[in-house]
């Protein structure tokens, strides 16, 4: 298990656009993802989990991935996290 | 017949027959199953998100091509929500315990969405209409129920809802839709900018307007005067469709007018300009005869996205508008909003004279940056200029000058193309930058004078308040000596002066305003024919000995009287016009 700190930069925070370009990079890998935010832990291959997060720009995250691609995907799901967007 | 009331959004008269689009959300009862069935329910289930990701895939294909991506967008996470691994699993479990698809999986998606509800962001808030939407969408598929879809409404309808769902405000087709009018919704929702845009009549915010129809009547839909009549009497139904040929008849000849220059007996040059907020609206522009944008407003691009548009998308919308547009002028207003309408929750006493416009945009400086780039960058592809509203002190002018100086760095460093002679000029709307207008001068290369909100502040009438609205009125000669005075000065400096507010789409107004010199007129598209066929049938200096006497006067009501007969006397081909005073759209 490999877990990472992030915030989040985009200005609209975790919104529709960035929480979907996350489950579709979440889907590519074949570990299990998980978003923690204020102690709550939702299935990162979720959209609708992701959403109710309602995670804002500067919202503190914690990444955590479980399977053979761990690594690979904490590193491009952190990056997607800290885009600051277009 | 039944005759509701609601705001005017859009165009004006459409008479159809009613197309119920219903969205309201469906109501389901808990349904339990044979446990024997448990494994077929699993899978009728599988199979109706299939076919909803084949119906939502088509859509996203078909609103690409006619909207673009900017509009297809949005389906993306509500396709997403089909494959929810989350959400399934939760919905798996409730068929496991002997309930059927529809119930489970509706039960399913208010669980997992229910902290949603409270969110402290409306932005989030705001996905729940999606998740709606696509939830509604499924159990219709469980259901069998036929889904009502605007792909549907034959030609001639009336669209009536409680409201228009995201994914069905993009199929509207002007074509076939003569007319809407929903339950809920005002003048700055999504349905109101895209009615307004395809130029169909729209009356929001009805009050129990499913309830009073019946279903298959005819409507009619008013939105001039905001009015939907429900089973309309013959002789309403042919009134109203007098008023459709005649205004079909005038729009046509207005369209012949759009072919004339625009120059007065006495050859002065008037540029035309138009008011618009969607790129989608410059084909109509054109059509009425408009040469450029003479106000592109920036804040419906944030309210229909309800967060601040990001630079590369603000910079996409802005350099279609000015390739569009090219070589006509294309002024970006930067973002006119107030506090209020950005932060829910945040309250002013009085937000006219609070934090707005500029001054929350030097409070926010990465937005402004951001905007400023945009554009900017857009003045590459066209001829862009850039317009600051709410400007009331000389520093505010220096401070973004400042701004733009290090927005232009900025794109140097990236190595991003732009124009460095962009035009940069300020709205003149509070009394004490017109006063101040010589010291403003030496800062911008123009001036643009937003008569609504130098009336309001000048007479500090708040003419949204029902009560005081009568002493609303921009032919108030204190309005007319700034005026008069900005255009004074700016000329003296060299430098142009327009006018974008409502008076420039009046008859009266575009005289007076004409014979005060002014440059350029900007107006909502559809009062442009007005304008210019009055530019081309007079002569300004005829009008300017007229106005100087006009404003000799002590009241609005004795200008409007005086201007109205001097005129009417002096152009009796152009009288008609000018003894209507209204938008030059309804005459």
């Amino acid at each position: 298990m490999t877990s990472s700190e992030v915030i989040i930069k985009n200005k609209i925070g975790l919104h529709a656009r960035p929480a979907a370009q996350f489950v579709k990079i979440a889907e590519v890998f074949e570990s299990k993802i998980w978003i923690i935010k204020d102690g709550v832990k939702v299935n990162g291959k979720s959209i609708l989990s992701l959403l109710t997060l309602a995670a804002e720009q500067g919202s503190s995250l914690v990444l955590q991935a479980d399977g053979p691609d761990e690594n690979e995907a904490i590193q491009a799901l952190a990056k997607v996290l800290e885009e600051e967007g277009e | 017949m039944n005759i509701l009331r609601g705001i005017a959004v859009s165009g004006n008269v459409g008479i159809g027959k009613a197309f119920l689009l219903t969205s309201k959300p469906l109501e389901l009862r808990r349904v339990r199953i044979p446990e024997d069935n448990i494994e077929t329910e699993q899978k009728r289930l599988e199979a109706m998100l299939n076919l909803t990701r084949k119906e939502l895939k088509t859509l996203q294909a078909r609103i690409h091509k006619s909207l673009g991506s900017e509009f297809a967008d949005f389906l993306e996470v509500q396709i997403q929500i089909l494959s929810d691994p989350a959400l399934l699993k939760i919905c798996k479990r409730h068929i496991s315990d002997a309930y059927s698809a529809e119930y489970a999986y509706s039960k399913a998606v208010a669980e997992i969405a229910r902290p949603l509800l409270d969110a402290r962001h409306s932005l989030f808030k705001e996905r729940l209409a999606d998740i709606e939407d696509v939830t509604n969408r499924v159990l219709r598929n469980l259901l069998s129920l036929p889904s009502v879809s605007l792909i549907d409404a034959p030609a001639g309808s009336v669209v009536l809802a409680h409201s228009i769902p995201p994914s069905e405000i993009v199929l509207l087709d002007p074509k076939r839709v003569c007319g809407v009018a929903t339950e809920i919704g005002g003048r700055t929702s999504h349905i109101a900018i895209i009615a307004k845009a395809l130029e169909i009549p729209a009356v929001l915010g009805v009050e129990r307007l499913l309830e009073k129809l019946k279903g298959d009547e005819r409507v009619i839909v008013d939105g001039q005067r905001g009015q939907v009549l429900l089973a309309p009497t013959e002789r309403r139904i042919s009134r109203y469709e007098d008023e459709i040929k005649k205004y079909a008849a005038r729009r046509e000849s207005f369209f012949d007018e759009a072919k004339q220059a625009v120059i007065t007996l006495d050859e002065r040059k008037i540029d035309i300009s138009a008011n618009i907020e969607l790129t989608s609206e410059i084909y109509s522009l054109k059509r009425y005869g408009a040469q450029g944008v003479g106000l592109f407003r920036t804040e419906y691009i944030f309210l229909t996205k309800r967060r601040f548009p990001t630079e590369e998308e603000q910079y996409r919308i802005y350099s279609e508008a000015a390739i569009q547009l090219k070589p006509h002028p294309l002024i970006i207003r930067t973002l006119d909003l107030g506090g209020d309408k950005v932060f829910p929750g945040y309250e002013e006493s009085n937000p006219f004279l609070g934090w707005r416009a500029v001054r929350f945009l030097f409070d926010n400086e990465d937005i402004f940056l951001d905007q400023m780039r945009a554009i900017m960058r857009a003045s590459a592809h066209g001829n862009v200029k850039i317009m600051f509203p709410m400007i009331s002190d000389v520093s505010e002018i220096k401070r973004v000058r400042l701004l733009l100086k290090r927005a232009q760095d900025q794109l140097t460093q990236r190595r991003q193309k732009f124009d460095p002679q962009m035009e940069v000029g300020i709205m003149i709307e509070i009394p004490s930058a017109a006063l101040m207008a010589d010291r403003f001068a030496e800062h911008v290369d123009f001036f643009s004078i937003g008569t609504n909100d130098l009336t309001q502040y000048t007479l500090a009438v708040d003419r949204g308040n029902e009560k005081i609205s009568r002493l609303f009125n921009h032919y108030h000669p204190a309005v007319l000596q700034l005026i008069r005075r900005v255009i004074g000065v700016a000329h003296k400096a060299h430098i142009w002066v327009g006018v974008c507010g409502e008076m420039a789409a009046e008859a009266l107004g575009v005289a007076l305003l004409l014979g005060l010199g002014v440059d350029e007129l900007s107006m909502t598209p559809c009062a442009v024919p007005v304008a210019r066929r009055i530019i081309r049938h007079v002569r300004v200096d005829t009008l300017r000995k007229i106005t100087g006497r006009a404003l000799e006067y002590s009241t609005p009501v004795e200008v409007i009287r005086y201007l109205r007969r001097e005129l009417s006397r002096k152009y009796p081909e152009l009288a008609v016009l000018f003894l209507e005073r209204k938008s030059a759209c309804s005459t």
